[in-house]
């Protein structure tokens, strides 16, 4: 039997963190006990910036990270960060089977991780405030806004906001006092982390995409049964699945479950989600910075699904 | 006790004693620097948020550096100074022999902690920067750059703690 | 079997008197061997606990209290404080105990609470003839008031693993705060009686208390800075303790004037050398959770504890029991970060209330700070005076009793915490 320990940062709660569970109690009956995974979730063995490095070293067997914390160390993993690119669910259906999902796994093993499960987060994010639901661009003007990455800050910054940096940790109470006037996030996470307490206006934008996705140091895969290698690739399919279905449950109940809470949720038409990305697309482009082939060559990928 | 140890120090006629006092001192020195420019660098990201209505958005990230790197530069000053706690309910009734075999295992202990940290932080670095790992922010930097301190700090930890035990031995701690 | 040797080792280490950093990494280190073979991570983990912004507020709130300090401010509050109520016997250790919640008010840590009240407040009370031991013991038990008293860091922490409410807890936390200050403060007051050694000064009168009172003006101004800063949404935790340094400085230099660059400079020395202590043993207890971590122990532990098919109320004293022990060894920060995680599935499970279980996990984290042998109270009382070990953890045996009570009245009585948060409108 052999020990895999997997690091990720989600609560316990997270809809993503029960597929998690699920995937591992997958694995274990499908590799028939051969491989005991132990899952370690909310960062309490490694911090989340920690994981890539810690599974690419050998310090932990395996690791679940979000796209965009791959940052300049794989840019090409930020891909689906655009604003309003990726908000499709169609595409993370087709996506564990797809070419491109299969390049990026290259991409990945080249780095130095061996990818086994994807699984889609989010579609459905949030842009949070008081007053009235941030609809237009203009409503934006003047607003201070928890900062991202420095791609989605220049978004942020063409539609007049200013972008603020605050470890997740401080939103709740930064909003609840003022020191900034909204955030943007994963409906989902709204709920769960509570701003409906905080903030009595939500917008429900398809703006952000994200997945997190399970990797194992490349050693240790190489040095598992075949058995053990099957199961891992089914149990990788078929949490891919739970996952759209578990992210499209909660992107879906999210609104309701905010409304219920008494704070207005308004859901962005197609025409105002355009107005939105007209502003916000080039902005981020141009920070994001002119692609390189191999990025050039995954939206050519992700064109084709 | 801490009055004997700087005697200690002060009177050294033995070369290294002084030199390590002296480099543990400035780096005790540079500790204390970078607290006074954390706090300054939050009173100016203050000031930019609500004068210029422009947040210094990597001021977070660098606080982090910054305590990093004054926490390893200031240990072994407090060490220098005694200000590290011990349980000492049962080392205080050791008659005066046993007291000093019991320094001389306190500071390999500390030699050993600064043996681990030095160590497996080394082994960090140089996987990250081989893997070429950046930090994901306002401030992206290799992730190794600022775990550098943690090595420099384990290793005038292991100066100071080596410095007592040869003081020690010799009878003068 | 495994909690038995780890714990056992660990406390043996200890025992030989080596520092406590070296003792928590060196056991971590052993761990590790045995187990793994090599020390990997290790080193990361200590980087990774110390790379937090918001410890920024350590350094920083030793430093204004320095400051306030050697100006001479803090000073004018406690002849205030002692002109309003020294002439109750006892009532010295009550103001303190006051201070202390006034203090807890406007930070998010203990270690900072006592830090700054306790270099004030000991050699005042030592003045006016208290026994060291209790001296010290107020101190260190009112300083845990920083935690439960919001805003607090570890609520924080707790509410982001526990996925409840930080507005809800932070409400929670205020009524438990109080009576456990009010009950410290009786305690304080019965004790002194029990003392012929403490004086019980003339009452004050009129003209003094008032002139007390103008003196001590701008020391009772610190906390409305601070505490008006986060409440009104103009700073974080860490910029307040940023402002609350430069509130002291200003004073200083332009009110008392009697503030020098040397000054600056001896209160930022010795400001980092007191956080380095803590941050140290940050750093060693980092270590030795990221190696119990990786072999289980706490998750074993609680999964046994989970197996005993026990009903809420029986979880939640073993529970607490556990912490107990825990947070004899441990720092909070990590007992929250090793324990929630595995605790929560449980808890939900019977039902438990997480925002009630967050209160007693903080009183219970407020005791660990104050159980030897490893408590960063009893460690920062220490750090500041220089007095034995031992004479603090004396001093502070009695408020341990106290907590203890109070975990065991909001046991029996949660709606002490549940019902403010409750008449907010938050929900569960
Ligand atoms: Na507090
Ligand atoms: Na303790």
């Amino acid at each position: 039997q052999t020990e895999m320990r997997c690091s990720h940062q989600l609560p316990p709660a997270h809809h993503i963190a029960q597929v998690i569970d699920r995937w591992a109690a997958e694995v274990e009956a499908l590799s028939e006990g051969e491989i005991d995974v132990q899952i370690f979730g909310a960062d309490s063995l490694v911090g989340a910036r920690e994981n890539i490095v810690a599974t690419a070293k050998g310090d932990i067997e395996c690791a679940f990270s979000l796209n965009f914390q791959w940052g300049k160390t794989l840019p090409i993993m930020n891909v689906t960060v655009a604003p309003f690119a990726f908000g499709d669910v169609d595409i993370w259906r087709k996506w564990p089977t797809s070419e491109a999902a299969a390049f990026l796994e290259e991409k990945l093993l080249e780095k130095g991780v061996k990818n086994v499960v994807w699984m889609f987060q989010t579609n459905t994010s949030v842009f949070t405030t008081n007053g009235e639901p941030l609809v237009a661009p203009e409503d934006f003007q003047g607003l201070k806004f928890r900062g991202l990455t420095p791609p989605f800050d220049a978004a942020f910054t063409a539609l007049g906001a200013t972008p603020t940096a605050m470890p997740g940790s401080e939103v709740y109470q930064a909003l609840a006092t003022g020191v900034i006037d909204g955030a943007i996030t994963d409906v989902a996470a709204a709920v769960s982390r509570k701003y409906y307490e905080v903030q009595d206006a939500f917008t429900v934008v398809p703006v952000l995409s994200a997945y997190l996705h399970g990797y194992l140091n490349p050693a240790f895969y190489d040095g598992l049964s075949d058995k053990s290698k099957a199961a891992l690739e089914e149990a990788g399919l078929k949490a891919a699945e739970w996952a759209v279905e578990a992210s499209v449950a909660a992107g879906a109940a999210g609104p309701d479950q905010l409304r219920e809470k008494g704070v207005k949720v308004h859901i962005a038409t197609p025409e105002e989600n355009a107005a939105l990305e007209a502003v916000m697309r080039p902005a981020f482009d141009k920070a994001f910075g002119e692609g390189d082939a191999a990025s050039q060559k995954l939206l050519d990928l992700l064109a084709k699904m | 006790m801490q009055v004997e140890e700087q005697k200690g120090a002060d009177n050294a006629p033995f070369f290294p004693d002084r030199i390590v006092s002296g480099i543990i001192w400035i780096c005790g020195a540079l500790s204390t620097l970078l607290i006074l420019w954390i706090f300054v660098q939050i009173c100016v990201a203050v000031t930019f948020r609500y004068v210029i209505d422009r947040p210094l958005q990597w001021s977070d990230e660098m606080i982090g550096y910054l305590l990093v790197a004054a926490v390893m530069m200031g240990a072994a000053e407090a060490l220098r100074r005694n200000d590290h706690i011990a349980i000492d309910l049962l080392t205080n009734r050791l008659p005066p022999r046993l007291q000093r075999a019991q320094a001389v295992f306190a500071q390999c202990c500390v030699i050993a902690f600064a043996v681990v940290v030095g160590v497996s932080i080394w082994d960090a670095i140089s996987f990250a920067h081989a893997f070429g790992s950046y930090s994901v922010g306002y401030i992206e930097i290799q992730t190794w750059i600022p775990q550098v301190p943690v090595l420099i700090g384990s290793v005038l930890l292991a100066l100071m703690a080596a410095l007592r035990l040869s003081q020690t031995i010799r009878g003068r701690a | 079997m495994t909690l038995v040797v780890v714990f056992a080792g660990l406390i043996l280490l200890l025992l030989t008197g080596i520092p406590i950093f070296a003792a928590l990494g060196l056991t971590a280190s052993a761990i590790m061997l045995i187990v793994e073979g090599d020390i990997d991570g290790l080193g990361k983990s200590v980087y990774s606990h110390l790379d937090k912004p918001v410890l920024a507020t350590i350094p920083l709130f030793v430093f204004m209290a320095q400051v306030m300090i050697r100006a001479r401010v803090i000073d004018e509050l406690y002849d205030f404080a002692y002109k309003l109520i020294g002439h109750v016997k006892g009532g010295l250790g009550a103001a303190t105990v006051l201070a202390c919640t006034i203090f807890a008010a406007i930070s998010g840590s203990s270690v900072a609470t006592a830090l700054s009240i306790g270099s004030s407040a000991i050699p005042q009370m030592k003045r006016f003839g208290y026994p060291e031991r209790d001296a010290l013991g107020v101190v260190a038990a009112g300083g845990t008031l920083g935690i439960l008293i919001p805003p607090s860091g570890p609520m924080i922490l707790y509410a982001i693993v526990s996925e409840a409410s930080i507005g809800a807890l932070f409400l929670a936390g205020i009524i438990p705060g109080l009576l456990l200050a009010l009950a410290f403060s009786i305690f304080c007051i019965l004790q002194a009686r029990s003392r012929p050694e403490i004086a019980a000064p003339q009452r004050a009168d009129r003209r003094e208390l008032a002139q007390a009172f103008r003196r001590s003006i701008w020391a009772l101004l610190a906390p409305p800075v601070v505490m008006g800063g986060i409440y009104f949404g103009i700073f974080t935790a860490t910029e307040a303790a940023a402002a609350g340094s430069l509130y002291a400085l200003v004073v200083a230099v332009l009110v008392y004037r009697n503030f020098g660059l040397r000054d600056l400079w001896n209160c930022a020395y010795s400001a980092m050398r007191t956080s380095m202590m803590v941050f140290m043993i940050i750093a060693g207890a980092a270590m030795f959770g990221h190696a119990i971590t990786l072999i289980r122990l706490p998750a074993g532990v609680t999964e046994a504890v989970a197996g005993m098919g026990l009903g809420p109320l029986g979880f939640i004293l073993v529970v607490m029991a556990l912490i107990f022990v825990l947070g004899m060894f441990l720092e909070s920060i990590a007992i929250i970060l090793i324990t929630t995680p595995i605790l929560l599935p449980t808890m939900m499970a019977l039902g438990v209330d997480p925002i009630w279980y967050g209160i007693l996990l903080m009183i219970n984290l407020e005791l660990a700070m104050i159980t030897p042998p490893v408590g960063m109270n009893l460690f920062v009382i220490k750090g500041i005076t220089d007095a034995p070990l031992s004479t603090v953890v004396r001093g502070a045996s009695p408020f341990v009793l106290l907590m203890l009570g109070g975990i065991a009245v909001l046991i029996a009585v949660p709606d002490l915490a549940t019902w403010l948060p409750t008449v907010a409108g938050f929900g569960r």
